[in-house]
């Protein structure tokens, strides 16, 4: 943990400063791209422990009944997974939401909920990168748009885009969707146990639970200032709704910690 | 006019696993089966393999003075002890890796391709120089690991680097498993480790205490035809020079060891 965020920060240069709209050149957006990465990494990485994300289990007809599990984990408490009514669109109890949100930034505005964006980049003037083969431990990938793994992403190896990260495989390492500050973006894999996820500021790492990661694919987005994981399904994907946010992702607001 | 050998090298990232000995046994069982092998050993300053092949003291010219035009490859070759066939380049201990660059490497490679069936080259650990130099003039690769976490993400990151450079299907020998762990629960399973790395299996050696004795006696374990590990290391050779040899049941030697020692402790008692 601490070392990613070390060689983060080795990479670290001056702050850089935008006040076009979106009208960048990819250079320059790709610049301030790895420095808004590392700005964030040297800020997160202060910060005692990286928090667990929390997981969505099973089928969402068997879980609706269920109530939530709230709050976040004590010291020396690993196994935090928080199981939620899987429904995009409802209101999310107070109780659920303050729970957690001491571990996390929160970057939302007030009172609002994120804008889920869909999987579909169409319409953007940035295409998405697509990968074939295993992202073995090492690599980095890094895109100024949606990523999409044709294989593996292995422990050690790095994925950051400025918007959506899809895993045709199974992520083991590290992916950093919206990682110029868009926390709409999602992380889907066909099997999800990464090492680390960030989602723009939102960092977590998995539960360790001794199950181990489902057999299904998974979806994991930002709620509520949480990285929640849910399993993937048509239905959910159907809900996640347009592309509603700003062209620039570079212009959404990042805050820094209290 | 005999048809060139193949150039194969033996690496894995992390130290420890195992290369050395993999890269002894494997040349010992290719020369029983009546192949001619040079072993050439790239860990330039931290030379090993002579020590596990037995062969330090007739050390007179190395690597780094065939490279350095003081010796020709044939004067720096040592014959081994035991076997006909088999040859040894060995490293120099007194510089480091530096003192070789891939393109003198890869001739000093295709030098000895034309006079022998395999070439074994014995990578050092890292991904630094003595690792290119050691690639350089290979057309093949396998990958030594251990059932370990750490070892298997260097493991990874070699194959990835290999790729990079054009390296075709690396094949993987996972050493030191032990089946007992394995069965507990407390070593990573073979499974898991192939999920991970994704490329051929070339084979499975037994964690073994013969491999430790024969290692610091310099007579390679496949020479003992007691040895599980020596068992293990004759079949990769016989695979790799392309025969189908199904792998070893781990646990089936385990039910026999317990069937026995159930007889011996019934006549006892």
């Amino acid at each position: 943990m601490r070392a990613v965020g070390t060689s983060d920060r080795a990479r670290r240069t001056g702050p850089a400063r935008t006040g076009g709209k979106g009208r960048e050149e990819p250079e320059i957006l790709e610049g301030l791209a790895r420095d808004i990465v590392s700005r964030l990494s040297a800020t997160l990485f202060a910060e005692d422990d990286v928090p667990v994300f929390a997981r969505t289990r099973g089928e969402p007809a068997t879980e609706a009944e269920e109530p939530p599990l709230a709050g976040r984990p004590r010291a020396g408490e690993d196994v935090v997974t928080r199981r939620e009514r899987p429904d995009l669109s409802g209101e999310t109890p107070p109780a659920r939401a303050a729970g957690r949100e001491s571990g996390f930034r929160r970057d939302l505005p007030a009172g609002g909920r994120p804008v889920l964006r869909a999987l579909d980049p169409a319409g953007t003037d940035r295409p998405a990168l697509l990968v074939r083969g295993t992202v073995r431990s090492g690599r980095q990938v890094r895109h100024n748009g949606d990523i999409v793994v044709l294989g593996d992403v292995n422990p050690g190896a790095q994925v950051v885009a400025a918007r959506d990260i899809v895993v045709m495989g199974t992520l083991r390492g590290m992916a950093h969707a919206g990682a110029t500050g868009d926390h709409t973006a999602v992380v889907a894999a066909f099997r999800l146990c990464p090492t680390q996820l960030r989602i723009a500021s939102y960092v977590a790492r998995p539960p360790e639970e001794p199950g181990g990661h489902p057999e299904y694919p998974e979806l994991a987005l930002v709620r509520d200032g949480v990285v929640v994981v849910r399993p993937l399904t048509t239905g959910m994907l159907s809900r996640l709704g347009p592309d509603s946010l700003s062209s620039d992702p570079v212009s959404s607001t990042i805050r820094r910690g209290p | 006019m005999r048809q060139p050998g193949q150039v194969i090298v033996i690496t894995s990232g992390k130290g420890g696993v195992g290369k050395t000995t993999a890269t002894a046994n494997i040349g010992t069982a290719l020369a029983l089966l009546g192949h001619r092998v040079a072993l050439v050993d790239a860990d330039i300053g931290l030379r090993n393999l002579d020590v596990v092949m037995g062969l330090e003291n007739r050390i007179v010219y190395d690597l780094v003075d065939v490279v350095e035009g003081f010796a020709r490859v044939r004067q720096a070759l040592i014959k081994d002890k035991r076997f006909e066939g088999l040859y040894l380049l060995p490293a120099a201990q007194t510089r480091d890796k530096s003192a070789v660059s891939p393109l003198q490497m890869k001739s000093v490679c295709d030098e000895l391709k034309a006079d022998f069936d395999f070439v074994i080259v014995d990578s050092p650990a890292g991904i630094e120089q003595g690792f290119r130099n050691a690639i350089a003039g290979a057309e093949r690769a396998v990958i030594v690991t251990t059932p370990e976490v750490a070892a298997v993400r260097d493991a990874d990151r070699i194959i990835g680097l290999l790729e990079a450079d054009g390296m075709a299907e690396p094949q993987l020998i996972l050493n030191r498993i032990r089946h007992q762990m394995v069965r507990r629960g407390d070593m990573m399973d073979i499974d898991d480790v192939i999920e991970i790395l994704a490329i051929d299996l070339l084979g499975i050696v037994p964690e073994d205490e013969a491999i430790i004795v024969s290692t610091n006696r310099g007579d390679p374990a496949v020479t003992s035809s007691a040895s599980r590990a020596g068992l293990a290391f004759k079949n990769i050779a016989r695979r790799l020079r392309g025969e189908v040899v199904p792998f070893l049941q781990l646990d089936e030697a385990r039910g026999l060891l317990a069937r026995l020692s159930r007889i011996m402790k019934l006549s006892s008692g």
